[in-house]
């Protein structure tokens, strides 16, 4: 494989986790919501940086849920 | 050799508590979709990844072609190449059979366990799959529960509890493993403003490929050798 192709690969997963998670947070039902101020946007900030700090699969994914879930009773 | 696969049965344990939440959501989406336990079932068993299977009903439910289906799956499950490719030298001991079982069954968690925890080059091959098969068991389990109680349960109450959210917990922790420096963390942001873009512009199923191939031919042009 050449170096360029195996470096291009290297870069896919960002690009389509990142797409298809702004997909899914900014594009709700097929509809396009830029409103920052809902429990899916601001539960995203806690998550991400448990995400990237811990490098743990789980820890986000509870985080994020548990951050919606409580937002929604307050919001 | 048996104790070796008990071992790994019990090493398992974390993989199936991030399992069991995220396959019950699953089951729950799939339900809403109008699939049903067999097909769900089957899905476990024969696709087995979490994000793909997501993306794959969350695609079903808005009527998407089958083109845009296969190539975003494809692409969402490329990542498991990579990892597959890193474990390969310290496989090279099992066979090409046991390799194949190997693969087919490794998931970003089971990668992490064995990248980790374990060692290919020199646990035993019934220890290894012992982890995968606990872990892919847990997976079957509640991904078939969620079908029955995305049917037993209230929508307003799954969304009450952010069952909803579970895919978008999912891609964000799966997205954070990638995001090891600014450069990266700046092209995800723009793989998120483009996709509203294209939105905007033209919405369609093959915008999160097309935005995928510029982020990740961006990513080559900015690259620099670490």
């Amino acid at each position: 494989m050449p170096k360029w192709l195996e470096t291009w690969l290297g870069y896919v997963p960002v690009g389509i986790l990142a797409a298809l998670l702004g997909k899914a947070l900014f594009v709700p039902g097929g509809q396009v919501n830029l409103n920052l101020v809902r429990p899916e946007i601001i539960a995203l900030v806690p998550a991400i940086l448990v995400g990237v700090k811990t490098k743990n699969l789980f820890l986000p994914v509870l985080i994020g849920i548990a951050s919606v879930a409580l937002l929604r009773l307050v919001m | 050799m048996r104790s070796g696969f008990w071992q790994g049965v019990v090493e398992a344990t974390p993989i199936c508590l991030v399992y069991a939440p995220v396959g019950l959501a699953f089951g729950v989406l799939a339900s809403q979709a109008g699939l049903n336990p067999l097909a769900v079932g089957l899905m476990s068993v024969l696709v087995y990844a979490g994000s793909a299977q997501f993306i794959a009903v969350g695609l079903m439910q808005t009527g998407a072609a089958i083109g845009p289906i296969i190539l975003t799956t494809f692409l969402v499950n490329l990542r498991h190449m990579l990892m597959s490719a890193a474990l390969s030298v310290r496989l090279k001991r099992l066979s090409l059979g046991q390799q194949a079982v190997f693969c087919y069954e490794l998931t970003d968690e089971t990668f992490a366990v064995h990248s980790t925890a374990l060692d290919p080059g020199h646990d035993s091959f019934p220890h290894l799959i012992g982890v995968n098969i606990t872990s892919q068991l847990c997976w079957i389990v509640s991904t078939i529960l969620g079908v029955w109680l995305g049917g037993a349960l209230p929508e307003t109450l799954l969304r009450q509890w952010g069952v909803d959210y579970a895919m978008a917990a999912m891609f964000i922790a799966l997205l954070s493993l990638y995001l090891t420096t600014l450069r990266r963390a700046l092209l995800a942001a723009a793989a998120v403003l483009l996709i509203i873009i294209g939105q905007i512009l033209i919405p369609s199923d093959w915008n999160p490929i097309l935005v995928t191939i510029i982020i990740a031919s961006l990513g080559v042009l900015t690259h620099r050798e670490s």
